[in-house]
């Protein structure tokens, strides 16, 4: 379970994160949504404790994030598959060799084993046939598909999604979107997806929270969204509203 | 002197300090990192040794055709191979090699890492429990340090028969005349003090680029100034060590 509690951060004087309390519970997927720039990817970050809270608490399996030493928090990050919204693969290594990244770097195992591994995690990404292709070679959504195999190589017990339908075209969007919903079902993986594409937050989503001026204003399931009052929540909702 | 002068220098002395210390700190896990340390050797040795080889040639020639022209026909012809060995293994190879790489090493280090601040690799790495500064910035630290020493020792060859070329060519000297030049009034320790150089010239090398590579920030204008920040301040350094070395040593 994943338990964030009045969180609060600021880069130099703008305040970012102000209180915000979020709760995921084991096995469901919860889509963060909110503006550009509201805070989404600083959320992860700190989950992943990338970033440290200038107040408040992240609570990962019972475990206090900004507490952990730093071999502490490694091992917990072993636990935790990240997908970044620019998908970050390191692009001097193929494709196999991003995807075994986490194994190589942080296990015993013989090449052969780890390339097994690359190749079974990649066929559940539905992609076969490309792990000696070098990054620079796939497409977008190809890109995509190859980190989420690379943050599923390690078996986690949480994956987290950095906005992962933004810059493509909407039917390798909606290919994603189905890749995560599968996933979620063959895996049983709790998620937390951040995005502002409201297809792919109502697609995924057991849950959706929404984001606003640094706190959770909303919280609930995809029909709640779509039916609440709160104004702010059906604006972004609706795109808005009309022009 | 301004205030606000001081406490940013002392705050960049600081910084680059802490910074070396976490690399010094993850030589623990050398063995395990030797293959990524073999590939920067080969990146960075093989890549910089045509513009090496081509600078030293030329360098060793202009040498000797100065030594030649200065003395006029006051220099024995012998002399001419020592002034092209005295002046590449005390002051130009180290020096020109050292400039030479800082320019093209520095440089793509800070660019490298640098880009890869900015797309989120290096928090990638950290997402999958890898620690950056042991996975990118040691190898390519130990790399520079071995690759320096290296590319002069080569620099050194190529200069001596440059030079060669030059001596024999244009002023007919005898080649057994030019290699006995080259071996008159040896000491070793004039050789051990222009690899020490190089070492130190390895060092600030691959450390500036690391540095400004992880320190980047904001996007291709962020890369673009570690880049540049990176060559400069490398090559402040090697000239400030040139001088440091040379007064300890010789």
């Amino acid at each position: 379970m994943i338990k964030i509690e009045n969180l609060y951060k600021s880069f130099n004087d703008l305040e970012v994160l102000k209180g915000l309390t979020l709760n995921v519970e084991v096995g469901e997927t919860v889509t963060v949504i909110g503006r550009s720039g509201c805070g989404k990817s600083v959320l992860l970050k700190h989950i992943i404790g990338l970033l440290t809270p200038d107040m408040g608490d992240i609570w990962v399996d019972g475990k206090n994030v900004k507490m952990l030493s730093k071999s502490e928090l490694y091992k917990l990050r072993l636990n935790i598959g990240v997908v970044f919204q620019g998908s970050a693969l390191l692009d001097f290594l193929s494709v196999w060799e991003n995807v075994a990244l986490g194994l190589t770097e942080n296990q015993k195992i013989t090449v052969d084993k780890a390339k097994e591994v690359v190749r079974q995690k990649l066929s559940l990404v539905e992609l076969e046939g490309v792990e000696n292709k070098r990054i620079s070679e796939l497409s977008g959504g190809m890109k995509k598909r190859v980190a989420i195999a690379r943050a599923l190589a390690v078996d986690p017990i949480y994956i987290l999604y950095d906005e992962p339908t933004t810059a493509l075209d909407p039917i390798t969007a909606r290919t994603i979107n189905e890749l995560i919903l599968s996933l979620k079902r063959k895996l049983r993986i709790t998620g937390i997806v951040v995005t502002h594409d409201m297809e792919s937050a109502f697609y995924v989503a057991d849950r959706i929270a929404m984001l606003h001026d640094g706190k959770i204003i909303f919280d609930g399931t995809p029909t709640e969204v779509q039916t609440t009052d709160n104004k702010i929540v059906q604006n972004f909702v609706k795109g808005g509203g009309q022009y | 002197m301004n205030k606000g002068f001081i406490e940013s220098f002392f705050g960049y002395i600081g910084r680059v300090c802490i910074f070396l210390w976490a690399i010094i700190v993850k030589l623990y896990y050398l063995p395990r990192s030797f293959r990524l340390i073999l590939e920067q050797i080969v990146h960075m040795g093989i890549g910089s040794m045509p513009i090496v080889i081509f600078t030293s040639f030329f360098a060793g020639m202009v040498t000797a055709y100065q030594a030649s022209f200065q003395a006029g026909d006051y220099m024995p012809d012998a002399y001419l191979g020592m002034a092209v060995a005295k002046a590449f293994m005390i002051e130009l190879a180290p020096l020109l090699t050292g400039l030479i790489v800082a320019g093209r090493v520095s440089s793509s280090l800070a660019a490298e890492i640098g880009t890869m601040r900015v797309t989120e690799q290096i928090d990638a790495l950290e997402s999958l429990a890898i620690d950056p500064i042991r996975y990118l910035a040691m190898p390519r630290f130990i790399a520079g340090i071995i690759v320096l020493p290296l590319l002069t020792g080569l620099s050194l060859f190529i200069a001596f028969f440059g030079g060669g070329i030059c001596s024999i060519f244009i002023f007919d000297v005898k080649p057994i005349v030019y290699i006995e030049g080259l071996r008159m009034q040896y000491y070793p320790h004039e050789l051990w003090g222009g690899l020490l150089k190089a070492f130190c010239f390895g060092f600030v090398i691959s450390l500036m680029g690391t540095y400004y590579g992880f320190m980047t920030e904001g996007g291709a204008e962020g890369v673009g100034k570690a880049a540049t920040k990176a060559v400069v301040s490398a090559s402040i350094l090697i000239l400030f060590f040139d001088l440091f070395i040379s007064w300890i040593v010789f």
